[in-house]
Protein backbone atom coordinates (compact mmCIF):
# COMPACT_ATOMS: atom_id res chain seq x y z
CA UNK A 1 0.00 0.00 0.00
CA UNK A 2 2.63 2.54 1.01
CA UNK A 3 4.49 1.96 -2.24
CA UNK A 4 1.37 2.21 -4.32
CA UNK A 5 -0.11 5.41 -2.87
CA UNK A 6 2.75 7.51 -1.59
CA UNK A 7 0.95 10.75 -2.39
CA UNK A 8 -1.93 10.15 0.01
CA UNK A 9 -2.29 10.81 3.74
CA UNK A 10 -5.08 9.81 6.10
CA UNK A 11 -6.58 10.86 9.37
CA UNK A 12 -9.38 9.49 11.50
CA UNK A 13 -10.55 10.26 15.01
CA UNK A 14 -10.44 7.45 17.53
CA UNK A 15 -13.82 5.89 18.26
CA UNK A 16 -13.44 6.28 22.03
CA UNK A 17 -12.43 9.95 21.57
CA UNK A 18 -9.54 9.33 23.94
CA UNK A 19 -6.94 7.25 22.12
CA UNK A 20 -4.47 8.74 19.67
CA UNK A 21 -6.10 9.58 16.34
CA UNK A 22 -4.91 7.20 13.61
CA UNK A 23 -2.87 9.04 10.98
CA UNK A 24 -0.77 7.99 8.02
CA UNK A 25 1.49 10.10 5.86
CA UNK A 26 2.88 8.69 2.65
CA UNK A 27 1.89 5.22 3.76
CA UNK A 28 3.64 5.45 7.14
CA UNK A 29 1.63 5.47 10.38
CA UNK A 30 2.32 8.47 12.61
CA UNK A 31 2.87 7.73 16.28
CA UNK A 32 2.49 10.05 19.27
CA UNK A 33 6.17 10.97 19.07
CA UNK A 34 5.70 12.24 15.50
CA UNK A 35 4.12 15.37 16.93
CA UNK A 36 5.38 17.77 14.26
CA UNK A 37 4.28 15.64 11.34
CA UNK A 38 0.90 15.04 12.92
CA UNK A 39 0.36 18.75 13.44
CA UNK A 40 1.55 19.49 9.92
CA UNK A 41 -1.00 17.09 8.46
CA UNK A 42 -3.81 18.53 10.59
CA UNK A 43 -2.82 22.03 9.49
CA UNK A 44 -2.78 21.14 5.81
CA UNK A 45 -6.20 19.51 6.13
CA UNK A 46 -7.46 22.61 7.97
CA UNK A 47 -6.06 24.92 5.30
CA UNK A 48 -7.73 23.05 2.46
CA UNK A 49 -10.97 22.89 4.43
CA UNK A 50 -10.85 26.59 5.33
CA UNK A 51 -9.60 28.14 2.12
CA UNK A 52 -10.39 25.53 -0.48
CA UNK A 53 -13.42 25.13 -2.70
CA UNK A 54 -15.99 22.51 -1.87
CA UNK A 55 -16.16 20.50 -5.07
CA UNK A 56 -18.37 17.66 -3.88
CA UNK A 57 -21.02 17.09 -1.26
CA UNK A 58 -23.24 14.04 -1.07
CA UNK A 59 -24.66 12.92 2.23
CA UNK A 60 -21.80 12.97 4.69
CA UNK A 61 -19.16 12.78 1.97
CA UNK A 62 -17.49 15.98 0.93
CA UNK A 63 -14.44 16.97 -1.09
CA UNK A 64 -12.44 20.20 -1.09
CA UNK A 65 -9.82 21.44 -3.46
CA UNK A 66 -7.11 24.08 -2.90
CA UNK A 67 -4.58 24.40 -5.72
CA UNK A 68 -3.36 20.89 -6.29
CA UNK A 69 -4.23 19.78 -2.76
CA UNK A 70 -7.48 18.03 -1.95
CA UNK A 71 -9.26 16.46 0.98
CA UNK A 72 -12.03 13.95 0.94
CA UNK A 73 -14.10 13.35 4.06
CA UNK A 74 -15.82 10.00 4.13
CA UNK A 75 -18.01 8.57 6.90
CA UNK A 76 -16.88 5.16 8.08
CA UNK A 77 -19.46 2.49 8.88
CA UNK A 78 -18.66 2.70 12.60
CA UNK A 79 -19.96 5.21 15.14
CA UNK A 80 -17.93 6.66 17.99
CA UNK A 81 -18.61 6.11 21.68
CA UNK A 82 -21.01 9.06 21.65
CA UNK A 83 -22.97 7.58 18.74
CA UNK A 84 -21.58 10.08 16.26
CA UNK A 85 -20.58 9.46 12.65
CA UNK A 86 -16.85 8.78 12.58
CA UNK A 87 -15.36 10.10 9.33
CA UNK A 88 -12.04 9.41 7.69
CA UNK A 89 -10.12 12.13 5.89
CA UNK A 90 -8.01 11.45 2.84
CA UNK A 91 -5.57 14.25 2.01
CA UNK A 92 -3.44 14.37 -1.09
CA UNK A 93 -1.96 16.19 -4.01
CA UNK A 94 -3.40 15.67 -7.42
CA UNK A 95 -0.52 14.64 -9.60
CA UNK A 96 -1.64 11.52 -11.43
CA UNK A 97 -5.27 12.44 -11.95
CA UNK A 98 -4.91 12.22 -15.71
CA UNK A 99 -4.27 8.50 -15.31
CA UNK A 100 -7.47 6.57 -15.83
CA UNK A 101 -6.84 4.31 -12.85
CA UNK A 102 -6.34 7.18 -10.37
CA UNK A 103 -9.90 7.38 -8.92
CA UNK A 104 -10.03 3.62 -8.34
CA UNK A 105 -6.61 3.69 -6.73
CA UNK A 106 -7.66 6.43 -4.32
CA UNK A 107 -10.84 4.51 -3.44
CA UNK A 108 -8.73 1.39 -2.80
CA UNK A 109 -6.29 3.35 -0.66
CA UNK A 110 -9.14 4.74 1.46
CA UNK A 111 -10.62 1.28 1.87
CA UNK A 112 -7.21 -0.15 2.84
CA UNK A 113 -6.63 2.57 5.44
CA UNK A 114 -10.13 2.03 6.87
CA UNK A 115 -9.44 -1.70 7.14
CA UNK A 116 -6.09 -1.13 8.84
CA UNK A 117 -7.78 0.88 11.59
CA UNK A 118 -10.68 -1.54 11.94
CA UNK A 119 -13.24 0.47 10.00
CA UNK A 120 -15.28 -0.04 6.90
CA UNK A 121 -16.43 2.26 4.11
CA UNK A 122 -19.57 0.90 2.46
CA UNK A 123 -20.49 3.54 -0.06
CA UNK A 124 -17.43 3.29 -2.28
CA UNK A 125 -19.38 4.40 -5.34
CA UNK A 126 -20.05 7.76 -3.69
CA UNK A 127 -16.40 8.01 -2.68
CA UNK A 128 -15.48 7.47 -6.29
CA UNK A 129 -17.84 10.25 -7.38
CA UNK A 130 -16.10 12.51 -4.89
CA UNK A 131 -12.73 11.68 -6.40
CA UNK A 132 -14.10 12.26 -9.89
CA UNK A 133 -15.25 15.71 -8.74
CA UNK A 134 -11.76 16.50 -7.46
CA UNK A 135 -10.34 15.41 -10.80
CA UNK A 136 -12.90 17.31 -12.86
CA UNK A 137 -12.25 20.44 -10.87
CA UNK A 138 -8.55 20.05 -11.53
CA UNK A 139 -9.10 19.74 -15.27
CA UNK A 140 -11.35 22.81 -15.41
CA UNK A 141 -8.82 24.83 -13.42
CA UNK A 142 -6.01 23.60 -15.68
CA UNK A 143 -8.02 24.65 -18.73
CA UNK A 144 -8.51 28.13 -17.25
CA UNK A 145 -4.77 28.33 -16.55
CA UNK A 146 -3.94 27.27 -20.13
CA UNK A 147 -6.29 29.90 -21.53
CA UNK A 148 -4.73 32.58 -19.30
CA UNK A 149 -1.25 31.47 -20.35
CA UNK A 150 -2.16 31.51 -24.06
CA UNK A 151 -3.73 34.93 -23.68
CA UNK A 152 -0.61 36.32 -21.97
CA UNK A 153 1.57 34.73 -24.63
CA UNK A 154 -0.58 36.30 -27.35
CA UNK A 155 -0.20 39.76 -25.76
CA UNK A 156 3.57 39.35 -25.57
CA UNK A 157 3.77 38.21 -29.17
CA UNK A 158 1.66 41.14 -30.37
CA UNK A 159 3.86 43.56 -28.50
CA UNK A 160 6.98 41.87 -29.84
CA UNK A 161 5.71 41.91 -33.42
CA UNK A 162 4.06 45.32 -32.95
CA UNK A 163 0.71 43.95 -34.11
CA UNK A 164 -2.47 45.87 -33.27
CA UNK A 165 -4.49 44.51 -30.37
CA UNK A 166 -7.55 42.49 -31.37
CA UNK A 167 -9.50 43.48 -28.33
CA UNK A 168 -11.79 46.54 -28.68
CA UNK B 1 -23.74 17.04 49.31
CA UNK B 2 -22.60 14.34 46.88
CA UNK B 3 -21.11 15.73 43.71
CA UNK B 4 -23.64 14.38 41.18
CA UNK B 5 -26.33 16.18 43.10
CA UNK B 6 -24.30 19.34 43.14
CA UNK B 7 -23.95 19.21 39.36
CA UNK B 8 -27.65 18.65 38.96
CA UNK B 9 -28.40 21.60 41.18
CA UNK B 10 -26.19 23.75 39.02
CA UNK B 11 -28.24 22.89 36.00
CA UNK B 12 -31.49 23.56 37.78
CA UNK B 13 -30.10 26.90 38.82
CA UNK B 14 -29.05 27.69 35.26
CA UNK B 15 -32.62 27.03 34.17
CA UNK B 16 -33.94 29.18 36.98
CA UNK B 17 -31.56 31.97 36.03
CA UNK B 18 -33.08 31.95 32.59
CA UNK B 19 -36.38 33.08 34.03
CA UNK B 20 -34.89 35.49 36.52
CA UNK B 21 -33.56 37.96 34.03
CA UNK B 22 -34.84 40.99 35.89
CA UNK B 23 -31.78 40.97 38.11
CA UNK B 24 -29.45 41.22 35.13
CA UNK B 25 -28.55 44.29 33.17
CA UNK B 26 -29.03 42.93 29.68
CA UNK B 27 -28.26 46.21 27.96
CA UNK B 28 -24.86 46.16 29.57
CA UNK B 29 -24.34 42.52 28.63
CA UNK B 30 -25.33 43.13 25.01
CA UNK B 31 -23.00 46.13 24.84
CA UNK B 32 -20.15 44.03 26.19
CA UNK B 33 -20.79 41.21 23.76
CA UNK B 34 -21.28 43.43 20.71
CA UNK B 35 -18.85 42.66 17.90
CA UNK B 36 -16.98 40.13 19.99
CA UNK B 37 -15.42 37.01 18.56
CA UNK B 38 -15.94 33.75 20.38
CA UNK B 39 -13.54 30.81 20.35
CA UNK B 40 -15.00 27.49 21.44
CA UNK B 41 -12.33 25.03 22.51
CA UNK B 42 -12.25 21.70 24.26
CA UNK B 43 -11.35 18.04 23.91
CA UNK B 44 -13.11 15.60 21.61
CA UNK B 45 -16.75 14.89 22.37
CA UNK B 46 -17.33 17.70 24.88
CA UNK B 47 -19.98 19.46 22.79
CA UNK B 48 -18.14 22.17 20.84
CA UNK B 49 -20.05 21.55 17.62
CA UNK B 50 -23.37 21.39 19.46
CA UNK B 51 -22.73 24.73 21.14
CA UNK B 52 -21.54 26.37 17.91
CA UNK B 53 -24.54 24.98 16.09
CA UNK B 54 -26.86 26.40 18.74
CA UNK B 55 -25.21 29.81 18.63
CA UNK B 56 -25.20 30.00 14.86
CA UNK B 57 -28.48 28.30 13.95
CA UNK B 58 -30.52 28.31 17.15
CA UNK B 59 -30.86 24.53 16.94
CA UNK B 60 -29.24 21.57 18.61
CA UNK B 61 -28.26 19.07 15.91
CA UNK B 62 -30.20 15.80 16.09
CA UNK B 63 -27.47 13.70 14.59
CA UNK B 64 -23.84 14.56 14.79
CA UNK B 65 -20.47 13.56 13.53
CA UNK B 66 -16.98 13.86 14.89
CA UNK B 67 -15.33 17.14 13.92
CA UNK B 68 -12.28 15.82 12.18
CA UNK B 69 -11.48 18.96 10.18
CA UNK B 70 -12.11 22.57 11.01
CA UNK B 71 -15.14 24.23 9.49
CA UNK B 72 -16.34 27.78 9.19
CA UNK B 73 -19.34 28.71 11.32
CA UNK B 74 -21.27 31.66 9.94
CA UNK B 75 -22.26 34.23 12.50
CA UNK B 76 -25.86 35.35 12.87
CA UNK B 77 -28.21 37.48 14.91
CA UNK B 78 -28.70 35.57 18.15
CA UNK B 79 -31.84 36.00 20.19
CA UNK B 80 -32.45 34.28 23.47
CA UNK B 81 -35.13 35.76 25.68
CA UNK B 82 -33.93 39.27 26.60
CA UNK B 83 -30.66 38.78 24.80
CA UNK B 84 -30.29 39.93 21.20
CA UNK B 85 -26.85 40.16 19.69
CA UNK B 86 -24.85 39.42 16.58
CA UNK B 87 -22.53 36.47 16.82
CA UNK B 88 -19.45 36.93 14.65
CA UNK B 89 -18.16 34.25 12.32
CA UNK B 90 -16.07 31.66 14.07
CA UNK B 91 -14.68 28.21 13.40
CA UNK B 92 -15.56 24.76 14.58
CA UNK B 93 -12.28 23.05 15.40
CA UNK B 94 -11.30 19.44 16.03
CA UNK B 95 -10.71 18.55 19.67
CA UNK B 96 -7.57 16.45 19.32
CA UNK B 97 -4.28 17.82 20.71
CA UNK B 98 -2.91 17.69 17.17
CA UNK B 99 -5.12 20.70 16.46
CA UNK B 100 -3.50 22.98 19.07
CA UNK B 101 -2.04 25.19 16.32
CA UNK B 102 -5.56 25.81 15.03
CA UNK B 103 -6.83 26.43 18.54
CA UNK B 104 -4.14 29.03 19.06
CA UNK B 105 -4.95 30.81 15.82
CA UNK B 106 -8.57 31.19 16.91
CA UNK B 107 -7.61 31.96 20.51
CA UNK B 108 -5.39 34.82 19.37
CA UNK B 109 -8.32 36.48 17.57
CA UNK B 110 -10.95 35.85 20.24
CA UNK B 111 -12.50 38.21 22.78
CA UNK B 112 -14.32 35.44 24.59
CA UNK B 113 -12.98 31.92 24.97
CA UNK B 114 -15.34 29.12 25.93
CA UNK B 115 -13.37 26.12 27.12
CA UNK B 116 -15.67 23.12 27.33
CA UNK B 117 -15.02 20.10 29.53
CA UNK B 118 -17.05 17.10 30.55
CA UNK B 119 -18.03 17.77 34.11
CA UNK B 120 -19.42 14.24 34.54
CA UNK B 121 -15.97 12.80 33.87
CA UNK B 122 -14.27 15.22 36.24
CA UNK B 123 -16.76 14.48 39.01
CA UNK B 124 -15.88 10.80 38.56
CA UNK B 125 -12.18 11.79 38.84
CA UNK B 126 -11.57 10.21 35.44
CA UNK B 127 -7.78 10.40 35.18
CA UNK B 128 -7.71 10.53 31.40
CA UNK B 129 -10.20 13.40 31.28
CA UNK B 130 -8.29 15.27 34.00
CA UNK B 131 -5.00 14.84 32.18
CA UNK B 132 -6.46 16.13 28.97
CA UNK B 133 -8.00 19.17 30.69
CA UNK B 134 -4.68 19.85 32.42
CA UNK B 135 -2.83 19.62 29.10
CA UNK B 136 -5.28 21.99 27.40
CA UNK B 137 -5.16 24.49 30.23
CA UNK B 138 -1.36 24.55 30.16
CA UNK B 139 -1.59 25.51 26.51
CA UNK B 140 -4.16 28.20 27.25
CA UNK B 141 -2.01 29.54 30.08
CA UNK B 142 0.99 29.87 27.75
CA UNK B 143 -1.11 31.58 25.07
CA UNK B 144 -2.42 34.06 27.64
CA UNK B 145 1.16 34.87 28.65
CA UNK B 146 2.08 35.47 25.01
CA UNK B 147 -0.87 37.82 24.54
CA UNK B 148 -0.36 39.69 27.79
CA UNK B 149 1.51 42.69 26.39
CA UNK B 150 -0.15 42.71 23.00
CA UNK B 151 -3.84 43.31 23.60
CA UNK B 152 -6.59 42.97 26.23
CA UNK B 153 -6.76 39.34 27.26
CA UNK B 154 -9.76 37.32 26.16
CA UNK B 155 -12.27 36.50 28.86
CA UNK B 156 -12.43 32.85 29.71
CA UNK B 157 -15.42 30.71 30.47
CA UNK B 158 -14.90 27.20 31.72
CA UNK B 159 -18.05 25.41 30.70
CA UNK B 160 -18.86 22.05 32.21
CA UNK B 161 -21.06 20.01 29.88
CA UNK B 162 -22.82 16.64 30.21
CA UNK B 163 -24.17 17.57 33.62
CA UNK B 164 -27.16 15.34 32.81
CA UNK B 165 -24.84 12.32 32.81
CA UNK B 166 -23.61 13.21 36.26
CA UNK B 167 -27.17 12.79 37.51
CA UNK B 168 -30.06 11.72 35.29
CA UNK B 169 -32.57 13.00 37.84
CA UNK B 170 -31.16 16.49 37.89
CA UNK B 171 -34.33 18.26 36.84
CA UNK B 172 -36.30 16.87 39.77
CA UNK B 173 -33.97 18.11 42.47
CA UNK B 174 -35.39 20.57 44.98
CA UNK B 175 -34.40 24.17 44.44
CA UNK B 176 -33.34 24.65 48.03
CA UNK B 177 -30.20 22.63 47.27
CA UNK B 178 -28.97 25.26 44.86
CA UNK B 179 -27.09 27.33 47.40
CA UNK B 180 -23.64 25.82 47.50
CA UNK B 181 -23.39 24.49 43.98
CA UNK B 182 -20.96 26.96 42.47
CA UNK B 183 -18.54 26.85 45.37
CA UNK B 184 -18.60 23.08 45.56
CA UNK B 185 -17.88 22.67 41.88
CA UNK B 186 -15.18 25.30 42.00
CA UNK B 187 -13.69 23.40 44.89
CA UNK B 188 -12.87 20.45 42.65
CA UNK B 189 -9.05 20.56 42.43
CA UNK B 190 -9.07 20.27 38.66
CA UNK B 191 -11.51 23.18 38.29
CA UNK B 192 -9.44 25.28 40.70
CA UNK B 193 -6.38 24.51 38.61
CA UNK B 194 -8.23 25.52 35.43
CA UNK B 195 -9.27 28.85 36.92
CA UNK B 196 -5.78 29.52 38.18
CA UNK B 197 -4.14 28.72 34.85
CA UNK B 198 -6.70 30.88 33.04
CA UNK B 199 -5.66 33.92 35.03
CA UNK B 200 -7.72 33.67 38.19
CA UNK B 201 -11.36 34.12 39.05
CA UNK B 202 -11.48 37.78 37.96
CA UNK B 203 -10.91 36.70 34.35
CA UNK B 204 -12.55 33.29 34.43
CA UNK B 205 -16.08 32.14 35.08
CA UNK B 206 -17.26 28.60 35.60
CA UNK B 207 -20.64 27.67 34.16
CA UNK B 208 -22.18 24.22 34.25
CA UNK B 209 -25.03 22.56 32.45
CA UNK B 210 -26.10 20.19 29.73
CA UNK B 211 -26.83 20.29 26.02
CA UNK B 212 -29.03 17.22 25.93
CA UNK B 213 -32.02 19.20 24.67
CA UNK B 214 -32.65 22.61 23.19
CA UNK B 215 -34.12 23.85 26.48
CA UNK B 216 -31.08 22.73 28.46
CA UNK B 217 -28.74 24.27 25.89
CA UNK B 218 -30.68 27.53 26.09
CA UNK B 219 -30.35 27.50 29.86
CA UNK B 220 -26.63 26.84 29.60
CA UNK B 221 -26.04 29.60 27.06
CA UNK B 222 -28.16 31.97 29.09
CA UNK B 223 -26.06 31.06 32.11
CA UNK B 224 -22.86 31.81 30.19
CA UNK B 225 -23.96 35.17 28.85
CA UNK B 226 -25.39 36.26 32.17
CA UNK B 227 -21.90 35.80 33.62
CA UNK B 228 -20.52 38.44 31.26
CA UNK B 229 -21.90 41.23 33.38
CA UNK B 230 -20.38 39.92 36.59
CA UNK B 231 -17.05 39.50 34.82
CA UNK B 232 -16.74 43.13 33.83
Amino acid sequence: MSERYPELSFQAQSLDNLALDPMEVNGCPLEEKDEEERERLVQRIAQVSKSGTRVFSEGSISAFRLGNEFILEIPSDQKDSAGRIAPIICYGHVSRESEKSWPDEVVSAIRDFANRIGRGVSDQAAVRRGIEAVKKNWISRLWVRIKEWLSALGRKLRRHLALPSLSP
Amino acid sequence: MPLPIIIAVVIVLAATAATAAIVLNWDKIVTQLKGKKIAILGARGVGKTTLISFLTTGCVPESSKQTIRSGNAKGRRFSLRELDLKIKDTRDLPGGPDAYAEWKELFDEADLVFYLLRIDKLVESDAEAENRVRRDMKQIESWLKELKDQRPLPRLFIIGTHGDLANPDLTTLPENEQGNYQDRIRALPIIQECVQRAGGSHNTKVVLGSMKSKEETEALVFGIFSQVESQS
